[in-house]
């Protein structure tokens, strides 16, 4: 049992946050793009988590595997997912990718949903950050004991 | 003086309790990272468990520590099996979500904390045990 393998745990966490807070980020950056490589209108993406344990080294794995022992899961990325909602139709006749009718296919963003992603990757990430803290905080003290004798 | 040793059961008894407590600092911390998980149940380590089954196999033995020279209680703690997955009476309808993760951000920080504070006072147990040796082979003198 090593303390220093929980800082991978809680980082994987801090990291995973992260990337879905760019992932976000880019919702809201492309709420107004008709325009993508693919073709057509941005669909808005959302990061897949997944459990996984977090890299450790080879031997401590190895003995993992050996005694048959569950290994506490940090958390990965394992993709981002384009929704498949469709676009929103609006009329806008002067728009330069207006269909022959007038309409323009604009990204289903809702600002509101994305905000709300935002907040709740924030407050995660600030959890993953406190958990860190308080590992440091108990290594920090068993140094202590050496220190003090 | 045959039962007075150097480095008695209450070491190895607090030796345990810091092991124990950072095993379960692990699982919590694993639960905080997969708070975002989908499908994801979360863990706990039931620590009173696992010092009782360490104390009651009789793996706190010191003359069988101070002849082998190495700390036996250290492979009592059974770490694994204490591990179990906590059903929490209110989570089937409150916090359950669409996405099948139950893990509740503000219980498992409070759990978590609970824990550091624990594993603090094991810390400050064992420092004023050891505290108490260097007294006594300092013949008394501060």
């Amino acid at each position: 049992m090593d303390l220093f393998k929980i800082f991978s745990i809680s980082g994987s966490g801090m990291a995973a946050q992260k990337s879905r807070m760019s992932v976000v980020a880019g919702n809201l950056a492309n709420s107004e793009s008709t325009r993508t490589v693919d073709g057509g209108p941005y669909r808005r993406r959302d990061v897949i988590f997944q459990a996984a344990p977090p890299p450790g080294d080879f031997t401590d794995e190895l003995n993992d595997i050996a005694a048959d022992r569950e290994r506490a899961q940090g958390v990965e990325v394992v993709g981002v997912k384009q929704s498949n909602r469709p676009p929103r139709r609006i009329f806008d006749p002067s728009h330069p990718d207006a269909s022959s009718e007038g309409y323009v296919a604009m990204p289903d963003i809702n600002p509101i949903e994305e905000m709300v992603d935002m907040l709740s990757a924030v407050r995660s990430y600030e959890a993953n950050l406190s958990a860190f803290n308080s590992t440091k905080a108990l290594i920090r003290k068993i140094l202590d004991l050496g220190r003090n004798q | 003086m045959a039962g007075l040793r150097l480095f008695n059961s209450t070491h190895q008894l607090l030796e345990l309790s810091l092991r124990g407590r950072a095993a379960r600092h692990e699982v919590l911390s694993a639960n905080i990272a997969n708070a975002d998980t989908p499908g994801y149940r979360p863990r706990d380590l039931d620590f009173n468990a696992a010092m009782r089954s360490a104390v009651e196999s009789g793996s706190l033995n010191a003359g069988e520590t101070t002849q082998r020279g190495e700390a036996s209680a250290t492979a009592g703690l059974d770490i694994q099996s204490a591990i179990y997955e906590p059903e929490y009476p209110d989570s089937r309808h409150g916090e359950d979500r669409l996405d099948g993760n139950a893990v509740s951000l503000d219980r498992q920080m409070a759990l978590i904390t609970e824990n550091s504070l624990a594993y603090e006072t094991s810390l400050t147990l064992l420092s004023r045990a050891l505290a108490g040796l260097r007294y006594a082979i300092g013949e008394g003198r501060r």
